[in-house]
């Protein structure tokens, strides 16, 4: 089929458009890539030269090659001119960036503000930072800087876009991260602030713990100073012992007691720490009867455990032992002994005892006479064989229960003067008066004779009744004592204040190891292996009513010539 | 025969109330406060029975009542021993070996029929 003219004349056309279309987009190329200066378009007014004077040939390839969008707009917005950079942004091809309006790139949320700026920007360079919306819809961050040029072809406005998409990745990335180091500075700077506070707290607690150890040491070398001076002054001795029975620490009171030095009696054990042990029935002690073999036996404490040791002094001493296991934990590690020195207490103990079989003696010995005399008084009466023996039973009768009465009276006197000092009832007496009533009274029916000299006229202020006691009973003494004496001699002398009555016999006198304990309660002396009647009380009550008087009771006794007993008492001028 | 019954005791009260309650009873008795005696009256006297103090001041009442049982010649008299001690009953359990013994204070109807008991 042959080709139309018309057809032909398409196609002919078709091909000059075609070529015109290559040459165009040649052009473009050229003017691109700088390859061209200047343009000569042919228009209604004939060929016009169109020079390419701002983008010189270097300036527009720096304009390609740079980084940031470049367009150039006219006075509508359109798009004159955009790098290849710009078209990269937005992904749009170059050729279709040319011509479109600037504000259809803008997101719509900046549009208007984009209007404003550009708007703005023909007057007045201007920079702002808005967003660009790319062909997928994406929010690109840009930089917008603007500046009206003016050309010869009239005036356009030139701008520079910089993708702030990676500075904006940065900055939110760098405010991430500030934020992040923010909060890790907060943390360190509350660690810091923590730490400072545990460091303050640990340190104040750290001195104070210093102080209270301190503090603590300070009372426990105070209480080892208060013990240790306890341990050397206590009346009782302390030993420590070890496992098996060694002592490890004797205070000075236990090594007093054992007569034993420091040194020494460590080397011992409780077996060994005396010479012998005995039991209170005087029979020996031996090991497996001692109260701290009975102890580690037992593991129990003992109390008051008392036997008699002989000491390295071969002194013989009652001791009374309390013992207790020692345990760290409950690890059996010792024991722990005190011990007191109950001599004296034993002592006093065995007084007593022999008081009161002493005063049971002295008050049944009386009380026999008393009960025969009565018993005797009963059969004469009834039989009326001998009755001539009964005034003499009523004067043994008499005269016994009275002795009865004294001796009830001398207990009497003890527990008084024991329970606080004697009442006296004072009055103006003559001495030598008291002196003879009393001899009579004791020596009436004895050989023995009173012989007496001195202030006859003697006044003395006593308790009359009290220093007739002490006169009987030095005249009782004087008998009992002195028997072989044929006479007592009684001297009365005035002194400043007091009056001085001496009681002076010739008898045996008193060994002067006894005269120590004349005046102590249940003493009696027993001369020449004598055993004598009494309860011992007599001196001890006779020196306390003196003291009472304010007055002194001494004797001076030479031994085979006799003793004299003196006292004090005060005379009227003492008021 | 009256019997004859040496009585020493130191107090002189109850040597003369125990001698009259034997003489009243029908014994013929020797007395003496003086313990040093005892051993000399025996020999003299040959009493039937002998009454001993344990306190005698000056000697031990249990001592010479040693001294009379050890002796053959007087071992066979009766000894009754008179003590106000209630420990001194165990003298009778001790070295002196006497025939009875008597509390003090006694009843001088039983301290007359423990003599007539030992005759």
């Amino acid at each position: 089929m042959e080709k139309s003219k018309e057809h032909i004349a398409l196609e002919q056309a078709f091909s000059q458009l075609k070529a015109e279309l290559e040459e165009a987009n040649d052009v473009i190329h050229a003017i691109r890539t700088g390859e061209i200066d200047a343009l000569v378009v042919k228009g209604s007014e004939g060929h016009q030269l169109f020079t390419l004077k701002s983008a010189d040939h270097t300036y527009r390839i720096f304009i390609e090659q740079m980084s940031e969008g470049a367009l150039t707009l006219d006075k509508f917005d359109n798009i004159l001119y955009s790098n290849s950079q710009f078209a990269k942004l937005l992904g749009i091809p170059l050729e279709k960036v040319i011509g479109m309006n600037f504000s259809a790139l803008v997101t719509h949320e900046d549009r208007s503000f984009a209007m404003e700026v550009v708007g703005g920007a023909w007057d007045v360079d201007t920079r702002a930072e808005l967003r660009l919306e790319n062909y997928v819809g994406e929010k690109i961050s840009v930089q917008i800087s603007l500046k009206a040029l003016e050309l010869d072809e009239g005036k356009s406005l030139s701008v520079i876009l910089t993708d702030l998409t990676a500075l904006k990745k940065s900055q939110s990335q760098l405010e991430i991260q500030n934020k992040e180091l923010e909060i890790a500075r907060q943390i360190a700077e509350e660690l810091n602030s923590n730490l400072e506070a545990t460091v303050k707290a640990r340190t104040q607690e750290l001195e104070s713990n210093i102080r209270d150890k301190v503090r603590v040491e300070e009372v426990l070398r105070s209480n080892e100073q208060r013990l240790t001076s306890i341990l050397h002054t206590m009346g009782e001795g302390l030993c420590i012992l070890d496992t098996i029975g060694q002592v490890t620490f004797a205070n000075p009171r236990a090594q007093k007691i054992f007569a034993l030095s420091a040194e020494e009696i460590l080397l011992r054990d409780y077996f060994t720490l005396q010479s012998e042990c005995f039991s209170l029935d005087g029979s020996t002690l031996q090991r497996e009867q001692h109260p701290i073999y009975i102890m580690s036996v037992n593991q129990k404490p003992v109390y008051d455990h008392e036997i008699m040791i002989r000491n390295h002094k071969d002194e013989s001493v009652y001791i009374s032992i309390n013992a207790s296991p020692l345990y760290d934990g409950e690890i059996f590690i010792g024991v722990v002994m005190t011990f007191t020195d109950v001599t004296n207490r034993r002592k006093i103990a065995f007084q007593k005892d022999e008081f009161i079989s002493v005063a049971s003696h002295e008050i049944k010995t009386p009380l026999t006479s008393l009960k025969a005399s009565m018993q005797l008084l009963t059969r004469v009466m009834e039989t009326n064989l001998g009755s001539e023996k009964i005034p003499m039973l009523i004067q043994k009768a008499n005269s016994n229960l009275a002795k009865v009465v004294h001796l009830a009276d001398d207990l009497m006197n003890v527990s008084k003067i024991q329970h606080g000092p004697l009442p006296l009832n004072l009055e103006e007496t003559n001495m030598a008066s008291l002196v003879i009533s009393c001899a009579e009274q004791i020596l009436n029916h004895t050989p023995v004779k009173l012989v007496i000299e001195g202030e006859m006229e003697l006044s003395v202020l006593v308790d009359q009744q009290r220093i007739e006691q002490v006169l009987v009973n030095l005249f009782n003494n004087a008998l009992k004592y002195a028997s072989e004496s044929k006479i007592i001699k009684v001297i009365i002398s005035q002194g400043e204040k007091f009056a001085k009555v001496s009681v002076q016999d010739f008898g045996a006198g008193i060994p002067p190891e006894k005269l120590a304990h004349l005046f102590d309660r249940y003493y009696q002396v027993d001369p020449q292996g004598k055993q004598v009647s009494g309860l011992g009380l007599g001196l001890y009550i006779s020196h306390e009513i003196i003291q009472r008087h304010g007055g002194e009771l001494t004797v001076e006794s030479t031994f085979d010539f006799g003793s004299t007993f003196s006292f004090t008492v005060p005379t009227r001028n003492n008021l | 025969m009256e019997k004859k019954i040496l009585v020493i005791d130191d107090n002189a009260d109850i040597l003369e109330l125990v001698t009259m309650i034997l003489e009243l009873d029908g014994f013929e008795v020797v007395s003496s406060k003086n313990g040093l005696e005892t051993e000399s009256l025996v020999a003299e006297h040959k009493p039937d029975a002998i009454l001993l103090d344990v306190l005698l001041g000056n000697v031990d009442g249990r001592y010479l009542c040693h001294l009379v049982k050890s002796n053959s010649e007087t071992s066979h008299i009766p000894v009754i021993m008179i003590s106000a001690s209630h420990a001194a009953r165990s003298i009778q359990e001790g070295y002196c070996q006497p025939d009875d013994f008597v509390s003090k204070p006694f009843d001088i109807d039983d301290l007359v029929f423990r003599i007539r008991k030992l005759l």
